[in-house]
């Protein structure tokens, strides 16, 4: 059997592991939420308010209120602490945690909230016994831990005890196992497939997929004992997509139906090692970062002081893209900025300072003033997005921005909004941009005819339907007709040569991930954690949305890439780094 | 707290309405993919190049390779004549000429088309890569044969089985070498173009078998009926009327057939009717589509305005004027042979033999049919009889071969286009053990007798000389 028959062969066994690796995590995904999300009105330990009754002097204590990292108080039912009392707002004022630091703030002006007596404006810290009044109601902020501190001793916390502890941790030894075959079994075939001429980069692919593959080992068993919890769902996500995505890249370099493998030259050996040594290169150092970025996230609180450093950074980053940047022509965007040897794509970076900033600016519920500052900045962000002009990340962040926005401060009304608004400016990107204007109008004509604005989607088309339903197996298929196919349209390959299963697969991997992101949403211990874990399995899922939308002709094409899957050092750095603080903040709710 | 969780249960139910979605997206747009986007936009060459890599061979009947996968690469007949000959027929891999066996069959050349039980059964096999091999009809040698003796001249051959219908050779000129199609390059005007199938060709005086046959089925017939032909007066106001001046004098229908009298079938034309004549012309095919295969052919048309007789008698010996239609392809032709040799039976046409999977099993295997039964046997035995005095003692000589009957009739339309007329010679051999129809069709030239029944006759002498070896 050739190795090409073999490789036909391998792609039932591809279909059934990559289907059977995403349905057991994405099923673990959602059983964990189901069950967590009875029991996540948890209320956090060792502090509370005590709700006093009578007057003057002659007070006593009448119920103990339960606190969670962001406490609502107001008379409106959504509220966690509800006061029935003319005199308090709907949503009166909100007592959060933040930076290791408990923080009272009134909602607005008009709800007037005393600490100790003293009108409240700005967020306050709290202590142990201070006296926050609402209305009529006097709420005494008790903290345990401080009372024990102060009596010469520690509280003592059964962390065992905790609910969350009681839940079950999601199973995912089987998706491990077969993770394992499905990257030894792929690896050894693409082994296999570099004959004849192709056979020196043998030894190096050899070499790149076992590091890969002791790593993942590694790191699955190794992570857990630095970081608790450890958040394997995800992990597992992340390391199945960028294994696709090193199998992919290193085919795609490697295989080329325009170069007969008899008469290989020495030259292009040399391309191809160079090529797949970029990609991998910035694959390892992103696992390389992964422990190290994951343990400070979870253990110190670095990021919180980066925040004020990430709102100045992030425009910074795209103002140096727009002054220094050069790059490819093709896609009307310049985003490349050559430093020395390397050649680096800052926007990519420039997403994760947002997020970060992002959740700076909502790890509460702002004030109105907060607010408005934040538009002013995101604007300011998205105008020179715009300039760059980078549609890909527009359509990437915007929506991103959105749900953490209506996420953290449920302003519905708002959010409607800003997509009214950002729709107008879509139009006004249209009217300005003949970019724009070349691919919405390659989008509507994709199914009558051929032309340069819309060959890119239409052959990409044309190789999802040739995968059918198992693909053409690994090497088979024919990205030689799809302009990009590595970065772009990998999606289209990925459909050729494994089939449309595989492909729908993909998109489950990626909705478990945003479903481990959303339980770490819930479940962490403070506002800017939640804030950011949200943020950044949001963007996974939007941009894995928006790539996969705008492959299959479902939505215009925006040049955005599949996150972990696609070419590009930059990204696939950017976005492990990302992963790496994802696990971190999952990992924090015990130790914060 | 709360709020957060109602907000995210929001986001959570519009996420997963999107991951529906997408997914549903991702096989709607596969399937339209599947069903609509390559026959609307064609696929492009380097997918194209990728997906013949392993494609299966074509054979013809005697076992020439015509179109093979060798390492990656589509390549075809080493004999490069041949190659050229069957050009159009087989077409090229990047389907330049999309009417072809390489295009047409493609699902089955590249095994991409294959119900997933079978498929799975070639994966364990190791040949799930490989597609099926075709195998036509045709001869190679035949098709080099006919290919040869067109010479320099533009036009068509086609030879068939009469009583299997198989297409044994189906040659079109200009052709161009394989190269040159796939590449695109060094056109030649209609090099690309297949007569045999696509060409739509006046019959010229052909068509008398038609009319003959039509006349001797009416009521009207009279086997002693004579006709004074009195050369270039027309029979009636602007009718038809004799090349020449002389005329053929007092004419039978035999004698008429075989010096293809336009004064003797113009006014038995006028005799049967156009409504007669026209039914006549549908029994053997005409105004019906006509397929070879998978292989579109392209309709023979006729229509006659009613009421006119100098119009119907120049349809009746093959030359349509004015508003009316008359033209058919060289297959039709071939086919109208067949009918008459045949006892009055036109077979279905077929190019394709059978197909061969990668495990070596036949399918889809060549089932002989009757298309059409115009005539009765009695009746085609009388036609057939007149073609073979045509080739015996009329304008046909040239179509005779040593030792054989052979029948036929010529035809030498006019075009208003171009300065020569077409020369056309539809026969067949009869024989039971080489049942053979033939058409031929040469372009630009000057008379059927002297240019295609020769053609005819070189074509008939190789497939016998075939069976002598």
């Amino acid at each position: 059997m050739t190795p090409q028959g073999l490789a036909y062969l391998a792609r039932y066994g591809f279909t059934l592991l990559i289907a059977a690796i995403s349905m057991l995590l994405l099923r673990g995904a959602i059983r964990d939420l189901r069950g967590r999300s009875k029991t996540n009105l948890r209320p956090v330990r060792g502090r509370y308010l005590l709700a006093l009754g009578g007057n003057g002097s002659n007070l006593y204590p009448v119920k103990q209120l339960p606190l969670f990292h962001t406490t609502i108080l107001g008379r409106g039912h959504i509220c966690d602490i509800r006061i029935h009392d003319e005199q308090v707002g709907l949503r009166h004022a909100v007592i959060y945690l933040y930076d290791g630091l408990w923080y009272v703030r009134p909602m607005s002006d008009k709800t007037p909230v005393l600490l100790n007596g003293v009108p409240v404006k700005d967020p306050v810290p709290l202590e142990n016994k201070d006296m926050v009044q609402v209305g009529r109601s006097q709420l005494l902020y008790v903290d345990q831990e401080e009372a024990a501190a102060e009596a010469g001793g520690t509280l003592y916390a059964d962390r065992s005890e905790d609910m969350l502890e009681l839940l079950p941790q999601v199973r995912t030894g089987g998706a491990w196992f077969l993770s394992n075959l499905l990257m030894l079994g792929a690896s050894l075939l693409l082994l296999l497939l570099l004959d004849e001429g192709l056979s020196p980069l043998r030894r190096p692919y050899a070499a790149i997929f076992a590091v890969f593959y002791i790593l993942f080992n590694l790191y699955y068993f190794a992570l857990p004992a630095l970081i608790k919890p450890f958040e394997r769902t995800a992990y597992l996500v992340f390391a199945n997509l960028t294994f696709l995505g090193l199998l992919l890249q290193a085919r795609l370099v490697a295989i080329n139906i325009n170069y007969s493998n008899a008469d290989i030259t020495t030259d292009r050996l040399n391309d191809i090692l160079s090529a797949i040594n970029s990609q991998s290169t910035a694959l390892f150092l992103g696992f390389l970062l992964l422990p190290v970025i994951a343990v400070i996230v979870q253990r110190t609180r670095l990021l919180e002081m980066l925040v004020t450093a990430c709102m100045v950074l992030s425009p910074l980053l795209l103002i140096i893209t727009l002054i220094l940047g050069r790059g490819k022509e093709t896609n009307g965007a310049s985003l490349w900025l050559t430093i020395g040897p390397l050649s680096v794509q800052p926007t990519e970076f420039a997403k994760l300072t947002y997020l970060i900033a992002l959740a700076g600016f909502f790890k509460n519920r702002p004030p109105l003033k907060q607010q408005i500052i934040f538009a002013g900045w995101a604007a300011a962000f998205f105008f020179l997005i715009m300039l760059l002009p980078d549609l890909g990340s527009a359509m990437i962040l915007l929506p991103t921005t959105l749900v953490v926005f209506v996420v953290m401060t449920s302003e519905y009304l708002l959010t409607f909004l800003v997509m009214l608004a950002s729709g107008a400016a879509g139009t006004l990107a249209y009217a300005l941009f003949p970019y724009v204007r070349n691919r919405i109008s390659g989008w509507t004509t994709l199914w009558d005819k051929v032309t340069a604005n819309n060959e890119q989607i239409v052959f990409g088309l044309q190789a999802i339907g040739r995968g059918a339903l198992f693909g053409r197996g690994l090497g088979n298929g024919s990205p030689e007709s799809v302009a990009l196919s590595h970065s772009d349209m990998v999606f289209a390959v990925v459909c050729e040569e494994f089939g449309i299963i595989v492909g729908m697969s993909l998109v489950l991997l990626y909705i478990a991930f945003w479903l481990r992101g959303a339980k770490a949403t819930m479940q962490v211990r403070d506002g800017f954690s939640s804030s950011l874990s949200l943020g950044i399995a949001t963007l996974f899922f939007v941009e894995a949305a928006v790539v996969i939308g705008g492959t299959t002709g479902l939505i215009p094409l925006t040049g955005a890439t599949l996150p972990f899957i696609a070419s590009g050092g930059s990204s696939l750095l950017a976005k492990s780094m990302m992963v790496a603080v994802f696990l971190g903040l999952a990992g924090r709710h015990e130790s914060v | 707290m709360k709020q957060l969780l109602r907000n995210l249960k929001v986001i959570l139910i519009i996420f997963s309405v999107l991951t529906v979605a997408l997914l549903a997206g991702i096989v709607v747009q596969q399937n339209r993919s599947i069903n609509s986007l390559q026959s609307a936009v064609g696929e492009n060459k380097s997918a194209l190049k990728s997906r013949y890599a392993q494609a299966g061979s074509i054979y013809t009947a005697d076992g020439q390779v015509l179109a093979q996968s060798v390492d990656g690469e589509r390549v075809y007949s080493d004999d490069e004549e041949l190659a050229m000959a069957a050009s159009q027929l087989v077409g090229d891999y990047t389907h330049n000429i999309s009417n072809t066996i390489e295009t047409l069959y493609q699902g089955y050349l590249t095994g991409t088309e294959r119900n997933p039980f079978y498929q799975l059964l070639f994966d364990l096999s190791g040949k799930g890569l490989e597609g099926d091999d075709v195998y036509l009809t045709l001869d190679s040698r035949l098709e080099k044969a006919a290919y040869e003796a067109l010479g320099d001249l533009n036009g068509s051959v086609v030879l068939l089985n009469y009583s299997t219908g198989a297409v044994l050779a189906s040659v079109s000129k200009p052709a161009m070498t394989m190269d040159d199609i796939v590449n695109y390059t060094n056109l030649v005007d209609t090099g690309l173009f297949n007569r045999a199938l696509s060409g739509a060709y006046f019959p010229g005086s052909a068509f008398k078998i038609i009319t003959s046959s039509a006349w001797i089925n009416s009521d009207n017939y009279d086997p002693d009926l004579t006709v004074l032909c009195q050369g270039s007066t027309p029979i009636v106001p602007n009718g038809v009327m004799e090349a020449d001046g002389e005329g053929h004098g007092e004419v039978d229908l035999s004698k008429a057939f075989d010096v293809s009298c336009n004064a003797f079938f113009g006014t038995v034309g006028i005799d049967v009717g156009s409504e007669q004549l026209i039914e006549m012309a549908e029994a053997f095919g005409f105004n019906q589509p006509l397929t070879l295969d998978r292989l579109q052919v392209t309709g023979s048309k006729i229509s006659i305005p009613a009421d006119d007789d100098a119009v119907l008698s120049w349809v009746s010996i093959g030359q349509p004027v004015g508003d009316s239609e008359l033209t058919l392809s060289p297959l039709h032709m071939a086919l109208i042979a067949a009918a008459v040799a045949n006892n009055g039976v036109m077979p279905q046409p077929h190019i394709v033999s059978y197909l061969s999977n990668p495990l070596n099993q036949s399918y889809m295997e060549m089932k002989s049919s009757t298309l059409y039964t115009p005539l009765t046997s009695e009746l085609a035995g009388e036609v057939k009889a007149l073609m073979i005095d045509e080739v015996e003692n009329g304008g046909g000589a040239n179509a005779a071969v040593d030792g054989y009957q052979v029948g036929g009739k010529t035809g030498t339309p006019e075009l208003e286009n171009q300065e020569g007329n077409n020369a056309i010679f539809l026969g067949f051999l009869d024989s039971p053990n080489y049942p053979l129809a033939i058409a031929v069709v040469c372009e630009d030239t000057t008379f059927a007798a002297e240019k295609a029944a020769p053609i005819a006759s070189a074509v008939f002498s190789a497939a016998v000389s075939l069976g002598e070896d």
